[in-house]
């Protein structure tokens, strides 16, 4: 088949949606389909390889540069001016299949028209809901989500449901390594001491306020327990503020944002993940990354997580969001448990190897486009 | 199926208190009744003992006595005490064998001795169907006590400084606690009014919880400290349902005693009868409750669907009376507990029992599939979701005008108002039978869902959390084990239940209700059961409190005051008892509600 990604972002920026059409995109080439992935001009090509990805890019007007309407109306202004510059491209392209990965490009089909046989498909990763997009989604063929809970915020928009894919890892980058005793000890952790690890932006929703929290439970107070936070964000002052009222500033070690690829080398310096969030996340991608480096995770039972997670204990710890008594026991447990560590987290790596790859996610897709045919 | 106790702390326990708590506990074990104890060195012992295991047992699965409980495994550091049933453990077993564990006997409690002295917590996992364990670890010094994913079983506990013990009901547990150190619980109370039934983590008592669904307690001997630990939640798993459904069934065949069905003329059973058929078990035999000449009577139905589909069929005549068994079944209800259903259910189990040891039952189908009406009458109001007006509350009142009413609901959280939907007592109605008590909660569920999901996604989380385990599932349990009766659930099996969870809704959820079950049943379309009118399981309650119950109306509100310590208004009792007299028939349930409760707190004085 001739399937084609179309994403603004693909080229000019890293994130969660971009490594999910870059790597769907190779898991498909690789299955012998004909790829091409249309992006703004930009300088990101992942190493492809040497797959054969056609890579198209065409001017656009960046977000920061439209009238601040609000952020909707950036993003989609955004994506029409790519449109605009793409759209002969794209008609020319005679695709089979059209991948969007965000609401604010559901204009394509109309924009395309008729006369197009190209059909289009929804990969879902959230929700980025905006008016008129309901309409709009009038044009979508197939409609694929990366969880199931995300799956239900898009039958409740859109009343479609879509089929699961579920994203992927990398499981090949993202693998158990050895412990960096340099990276740790500049990290300030010492030998006996057990490291969590969180990678993300340091935003409320992310409920990092909790951990704060957690550390300073009767469960960890005694524990040699350190929190490791990789990211920026809003947060940030807010949770020193907390720390240093709460007596646990000097648990906590703030790092400052790493590149995406040098994650596994912060993961295999630590000892488990935590992920505390108190907001819906759609799948929990840096949780499955963590995982497939061999972490046991402590995470919330909100949203897609446990469908990453899993919800019989065996690969990591669910508690109730927002919740720091259960979050501190969960903690403590695996704190005080080397054993119990290892043990969840080669049954984390197990459980991602077995069901998180691209090249799952890549032939659940095209069951979905298949049931369309 | 079995009742289970246990205790370990400080203090000892004498004989007579040790064959009290088994005596309690023996309707739900009928066949042997044995207790393994020990000193405070965990030496085995006899006589009185500060740390025992007890089980009554109703042998399902390998009769001989040499499958017993307490069970302990070869070296006696490891003892088990189980009640339930688990299903498909088999190749699991083999595998313990080939590995070294050597089996005694085929029972599924051996097989769980073993897969814990193997595996640890771990083997949670491999245990598919229905359980309440205790695991007594003496190499570790644990004790682990774990209740099933669903909350088909029950398990109640106590803990203090010194001391934690565990039962299968409340009142084998009372008989733990010293006389007189058991208090009631006035949140427990108000929930029995807000809910009909008391939801876990409350009791009756504020010395006794419950343990939710899904969890599991650690007790460490040495420290005597006390963890709960939350070992599982539904989530999709993508699987094929109908493979799953047939694969749960057929699982839940397997026993060495007789098995039956109990088979309404409702879609749930009859899908359960159909793939019973389907899959060659026609000699399974069906029981229905029947009460000739009621609007309510389903036996016809039940004739017709078992004929259909060549299974036996037997309708059980439910007495006209309940005069006589009240006190009994209240009893066999454990604590406050008013479901008018379980009466009728409690008869019929007693009659099934004759003939069958384990009968097969449709519960959980309208929770997975939203067949209550009330998940489409609470929907109408979704629009204020989020919102929650500013109100003065709920006015003490039987039943307040409808603007208050109206503008009460208003005041409360959308999630909160659906216990309205329920036959519970409202917030005005609770105030006004208990004056003295500060502003109550205006529910008891545990879970109340955070997620930004779906309205109709958001009742069924609440009700699977709470209602299914706590009402439904709890009745069922107890009034079959009343009668030593094992009830067991195919739509309630886990991996079905993850199956269904990831349907598309268009398919999960329609109308009529469980639309997407006519593929697996054949009869349900022939017999037009989606067409029909759900009746429920309603028994004639006008009847039972006009005549039946009448004479104890009399001093009904002093009672209660008196047993509740005061938490109960007498004159308020009265007054909603004379309204239902006085022709209030919407008041029937609540005045059974009050019934019971008198009834009940006496019998629990007399335990406590």
């Amino acid at each position: 088949m001739k399937i084609a990604f179309i994403d603004v972002t693909a080229t000019v920026s890293f994130g969660g949606v971009q490594t999910a059409v870059w790597q769907l995109a190779a898991a498909l080439a690789d299955l012998g389909h004909s790829l091409t992935v249309y992006g703004g001009t930009g300088d990101i090509r992942p190493d492809l390889g040497g797959r054969p990805i056609e890579v198209r890019t065409f001017p656009f007007t960046p977000r920061e540069k439209v009238l601040d309407l609000g952020s909707r109306f950036r993003r989609i202004v955004e994506r029409w001016s790519f449109a605009r510059h793409a759209r002969p491209a794209v008609a020319a392209g005679d695709h089979d299949w059209i991948v969007l990965t965000k609401p604010f490009d559901f204009f394509w089909p109309r924009l395309l028209g008729r006369t197009c046989r190209s059909r289009f498909a929804f990969m879902s990763g959230g929700t980025d809901f905006f008016a008129g997009d309901r309409w709009l989604a009038g044009g979508i063929s197939a409609w694929v989500a990366c969880s199931h809970f995300n799956a239900w915020q898009i039958q409740h928009h859109y009343k479609r449901f879509p089929r699961v894919i579920y994203n992927g890892v990398d499981v090949e980058h993202f693998a158990p390594g050895s412990a960096d005793p340099a990276l740790r000890a500049s990290l300030g952790a010492a030998p006996g001491e057990v490291l969590f690890a969180f990678a993300g932006r340091l935003v409320g929703w992310k409920g990092l306020k909790v951990a704060v929290r957690a550390l300073a439970r009767p469960e960890l107070r005694e524990l040699p327990v350190r929190l490791l936070l990789i990211g920026d964000g809003d947060d940030l002052p807010g949770l020193q503020k907390l720390a240093g009222e709460l007596g646990v500033g000097s648990r906590l070690i703030f790092q400052k944002p790493v590149p995406h690829r040098e994650l596994p080398r912060y993961y295999a310096s630590a000892d488990a993940g935590v992920f505390p969030s108190v907001g819906d996340e759609a799948f929990g991608i840096t949780i499955a990354e963590a995982m497939s480096c061999g972490l046991p995770a402590v995470a919330s039972y909100v949203g897609g997580i446990p469908e990453v997670v899993g919800n019989e204990g065996s690969c990591g710890l669910l508690c109730a969001p927002g919740d720091a008594a259960a979050l501190a026991a969960g903690m403590a447990a695996l704190a005080a448990d080397a054993g119990l560590r290892r043990k969840l987290g080669e049954a984390a790596r197990r459980r991602i190897c077995d069901n998180f790859t691209w090249q799952h996610a890549a032939q659940r897709l095209l069951a979905a486009l298949a049931e369309c045919e | 199926m079995c009742g289970i106790a246990g205790f370990f702390g400080d203090r000892p326990l004498e004989p007579a208190g040790i064959e009290a708590m088994l005596r309690r506990l023996s309707p739900r074990g009928p066949d042997a009744q044995h207790a393994v104890r020990w000193n405070a060195g965990f030496a085995p012992c006899e006589g009185a003992a500060p740390n025992a295991l007890l089980h009554a047992r109703l042998s399902i699965i390998d009769p001989r006595p040499e499958a017993d409980q307490p069970m302990g495994n070869a070296a006696g550091d490891v003892w088990i005490c189980y009640n339930g049933e688990v299903y498909g453990w088999e190749n699991d077993a083999r595998s313990l064998a080939a590995a070294g564990h050597a089996f005694r006997t085929r029972s599924d409690t051996e097989f769980i001795l073993h897969a814990y002295e193997a595996w640890g917590t771990d083997m949670l996992p491999k245990l598919r169907g229905m359980f309440a364990i205790a695991l007594l670890d003496l190499r570790r010094r644990k004790l682990f006590v774990i209740r099933d994913r669903m909350g088909l079983k029950p398990v109640v506990w106590h803990h203090a400084a010194d001391e934690f013990a565990f039962a299968s009901t409340v009142r084998a547990l009372l008989a733990y606690l010293p006389a007189g150190r058991a208090a009631l619980d006035p949140d427990g109370l108000d929930a029995f009014l807000a809910h009909r039934y008391i939801p876990a983590p409350l009791t009756a008592f504020r010395e006794l919880r419950r343990l939710p669904n899904g969890h599991y307690l650690e007790f460490d001997l040495a420290t005597r400290s006390l963890r709960q630990v939350e070992y599982w939640r539904p989530q999709p798993s993508g699987a094929d349902w109908r493979a799953a459904l047939d694969e749960s069934i057929r699982l839940r065949t397997v026993a060495d005693r007789p098995v039956g069905l109990f088979l309404s003329g409702g879609i749930d059973s009859t899908v359960i009868a159909s793939r019973l058929a389907a899959l060659g078990y026609r000699q399974i035999r069906a029981f229905t409750a029947a009460f000739p000449g009621s609007r309510f009577d389903e036996s016809e139905d039940a004739a017709r669907t078992a004929a259909a589909l060549g299974l036996p069929h037997t309708p059980v005549e439910v007495p006209e009376s309940i005069r006589d068994d009240f006190p009994r079944i209240v009893a066999d209800l454990d604590e406050p507990f008013a479901d008018p259903s379980s009466f009728p259910l409690w008869y019929l189990s007693r009659e099934t029992t004759k003939q069958v040891k384990v009968v097969l039952g449709g519960d959980g189908g309208d929770e997975l599939f939203a067949g209550y009406k009330r998940y489409a009458k609470h929907l109408r109001s979704a629009w204020r979701r989020g919102l929650r007006l500013g109100s003065s509350g709920w006015r003490a009142d039987i039943e307040p005008p409808k603007l208050a009413k109206l503008l009460a609901e208003l005041g409360t959280s959308w999630e909160e108002a659906y216990s309205l939907r329920f036959s519970g007592m409202h917030p005005g109605l609770r105030r006004l039978l208990q004056p003295q008590r500060a502003l109550a909660p205006a529910v008891f569920w545990r879970n109340m869902p955070t997620e930004s999901r779906g309205g109709l996604e958001t009742l069924l989380a609440i009700d699977m959390a709470n209602y299914l385990p706590e009402y439904i599932l709890r009745k069922g349990d107890l009034t079959t084990m009343a009668h030593g009766l094992e009830l067991r659930a195919p739509l309630l099996d886990h991996p079905f239940y993850q199956a269904v969870l990831s349907l598309p809704p268009g398919q999960r959820f329609t109308r009529p209700a469980k639309l997407a079950l006519q593929e697996v049943c054949a009869p349900c379309r022939e017999l037009d059961l989606f067409a029909r009118k759900k009746r429920g399981f309603n028994p004639p309650l006008a009847r039972w409190l006009g005549t039946d119950l009448a004479e104890r109306y009399d001093g009904l509100g002093a009672r209660l005051e008196r047993a509740s310590a005061g938490q109960l208004s007498g004159p308020a009792v009265d007054r909603v008892a004379a309204a239902y007299r006085a022709g209030r028939a919407g008041l029937a349930e609540n005045v059974l509600q009050l019934l019971i409760l008198d009834e009940s707190l006496r019998q629990l004085a007399e335990l406590a």
